[in-house]
């Protein structure tokens, strides 16, 4: 095993590699940046590039790109309120009011230290976790599907601000939502009213960019000024390098909530079809329930930051087990991923792990090292891009509101998608006055469809019984532990108040 | 009584909400389940946010610095435009032209203006439609015409 990992490792960095893992890197970084493209693009483009390469260079172009566009999101995500991906919205949360205190170089480097960290831990957990894989992996059924979903769509309560009540009622109707559409295992079109365009549903980057993109772009096209609010804010522009290193040295600072939230990515990374923005905004969540200033989460906390960042690249880790060990993709870019195995000839599954032991680490010292370069490629343009933070609102405004419709269009190739983009632009617009959590909404939106469809997977097979599985009842406390966490700590404050 | 803005956007999400219940009633089990599991809490929550709202004695301010109602309708104008010209003549042209008309009104130079608007096309037509063959729509006008 660990002769194969040094094998491995030399395949990663040799010169037949290394030149295209750079490469990797750079489109994932650029694909990621650009809004609604999205990495599954930038998989598909490079995919028929793979044809005529060897199998260790051209799986480790793709591994590049995958593991690498994730980080490039989080740019646009803190500095224009436009996530990249949906993989990136929960970082606008903290990241973009960061922006606004003029924090926008302290936000970019939490979250690319953040990222490239997280990355590498996903990373050796995999290398740890290949040789007990099968166990793993197979526990994690239909059911713990559900649960580990229901678990994150728990965390509305946790997620809403201000009003609870309003939190709740936003978080069902973004699961609603989630309904519309031919999907699931209903076997039939709902709410689509007979239009073709909602067959396949609301697709999720719309969504994002109305509800995020467009209420800060008129906010600042209607009161202009810039993003960055503090008159002290051209001050610290000056400084973006100080402002860099200390968002840097506050993943350390804030260590816990790092490790806590790398461990929630990969865990939920490895569980096929939960998704990544389930393990991003389960990490968010719990690091706001265990942070000692909740509070402080959704007005610019760096912590806001380093927790879905931290998720979002550890989570490639373990999604890779599944597709390396079981031929299993736990996702749209997985099965890319999977695709290009399949052009190679390779087909991955158990017998992956004994005959392509050194290509399997070549892959995961790949994913480790892609991480730290796509961090080391964007380091240098930190300064221009915060820049963006002072353009005038008149100029910027107009701007954010053609690339937030384009990230709409791009995403659904459709006239609709940018429509939709508007029409959930005015509803995120209403839902900021009225005190309507619009993160709620978003994670309802995600996760309620994958609630479902998991739920009626698992009835079918199991009956209700399956609620009583071992680790479906390890899930059903912990969902009732964070049910009762707001009472736990009410009661505990008080008895210490009384002591 | 006077009904304020935040309770009429509550009655507003839930009439939403009560158009998917009712219309879930015409599904089958399996796919009316979820919506009405998920539908009738949520009529639920907001009726008692309603409720709430139409009790409370709090009156509803405007915001410290909110600009005058009238400038949000120039600005849904601005926006109605560009939705009604990306329909008619496509992304590449209204995109940049929308940019050009929006930064030019707002009393910028005209060479500014011009070059954010060449900006935006450059990269609209350069990297998305031909680096990344993004197929952009060409909107009904132009797609009748070529």
């Amino acid at each position: 095993m660990i002769e194969a990992l040094l094998q491995g490792t030399l395949s990663a960095f040799s010169l037949s590699v290394l030149p295209w893992v750079l490469g990797g890197a750079l489109i994932g970084l650029i694909f990621g940046i650009m809004p609604g493209i999205g990495v599954a693009a930038a998989m598909a483009i490079a995919l028929p590039l793979t044809y005529t390469m060897d199998a260790a260079p051209a799986l480790s172009l793709l591994v590049a790109i995958h593991a690498v566009g994730v980080t490039g999101g989080s740019i646009t995500a803190i500095v224009l309120n436009i996530p990249g991906t949906g993989l990136n919205a929960a970082t606008l949360i903290d990241g973009f009011p960061m922006a606004q205190k003029g924090e926008a170089g302290r936000a970019i480097g939490a979250a690319l230290t953040a990222s490239g960290l997280g990355g590498i831990f996903g990373g050796l957990v995999l290398i740890a976790l290949i040789p007990m894989a099968y166990p793993i992996v197979m526990a994690f059924g239909a059911a713990e599907t559900f649960l580990v979903a229901l678990l994150g769509l728990v965390f509305l309560a946790a997620l809403s601000r201000g009003s609870l009540m309003k939190g709740l009622a936003a978080g069902l109707i973004g699961i609603l939502l989630s309904f519309i559409g031919l999907k699931g295992m209903t076997a039939m079109p709902r709410f689509t009213f007979g239009s073709l365009h909602l067959m396949d549903g609301i697709a999720l980057v719309p969504v994002v960019m109305g509800l995020f993109a467009l209420p800060e772009a008129l906010d600042l096209v209607v009161k202009g000024g810039t993003i960055a609010k503090l008159d002290k804010a051209r001050l610290a522009a000056a400084s973006q390098w100080k402002q860099l290193i200390e968002g840097c040295k506050d993943v350390f600072r804030h260590w816990r909530i790092f490790l806590q939230s790398s461990a929630i990515g990969t865990f939920v990374g490895t569980i096929p079809g939960v998704g990544g923005q389930t393990a991003v905004f389960v990490a968010y969540a719990q690091a706001k329930q265990t942070s000692s200033h909740p509070e402080l989460y959704g007005t610019g906390y760096v912590e806001g930051v380093i927790a879905p960042e931290a998720a979002n690249n550890s989570k490639e880790g373990g999604s890779m087990l599944p597709t390396l060990a079981f031929g299993i993709p736990g996702s749209a870019l997985m099965a890319l991923l999977l695709a290009g195995f399949l052009i190679q000839g390779i087909i991955p599954g158990p017998g992956m792990m004994k005959e392509n032991l050194v290509l399997t680490f070549t892959l995961v010292v790949t994913l480790v090292f892609s991480n730290i370069i796509g961090v080391l490629f964007l380091m240098p343009f930190i300064g221009k891009i915060t820049k963006i933070c002072f353009v005038p609102g008149s100029i910027l405004g107009p701007l954010i509101l053609v690339l937030a419709a384009f990230g709409g269009y791009a995403a659904t190739s459709s006239y609709t998608g940018i429509l939709i983009t508007f029409v959930f632009g005015g509803l995120g617009v209403l839902m900021v006055r009225f005190g309507f959590d619009r993160v709620c909404l978003l994670l309802g939106f995600i996760l309620g469809i994958i609630v479902e469809t998991y739920f009626y997977i698992a009835v079918s097979a199991h009956g209700f019984s399956f609620l009583v599985h071992p680790i479906p009842l390890v899930l059903e406390i912990m969902i009732i532990l964070v049910l009762s966490s707001g009472w736990l700590r009410d009661v505990i404050s008080k008895r210490k108040k009384r002591a | 009584m006077k009904l304020r803005g935040s309770t009429i956007f509550s009655l507003f999400l839930l009439v939403i909400v009560l158009v998917f219940v009712i219309v879930s009633l015409g599904y089958t089990l399996n796919a009316r389940f979820g919506p009405l599991a998920v539908g009738i809490p949520a009529a639920i929550l907001l009726i008692t946010v309603i409720v709430q709202d139409m009790k409370g004695t709090k009156i509803e301010r405007a915001h410290e610095n909110d600009p005058p109602p009238r400038s949000y309708i120039i600005v849904t104008a601005w926006i109605a435009g560009l939705l009604i010209g990306t329909y008619l003549f496509g992304i590449l042209v209204t995109f940049p032209l929308f940019t050009l008309a929006y930064i030019k009104a707002k009393g910028w130079r005209w060479l500014l203006s011009i070059s954010i608007a060449a900006g935006v096309f450059v990269v609209l037509y350069g990297v998305f439609g031909l680096a990344f063959r993004v197929p952009l729509y060409k909107g009904i006008f132009l797609q009748y015409l070529l």
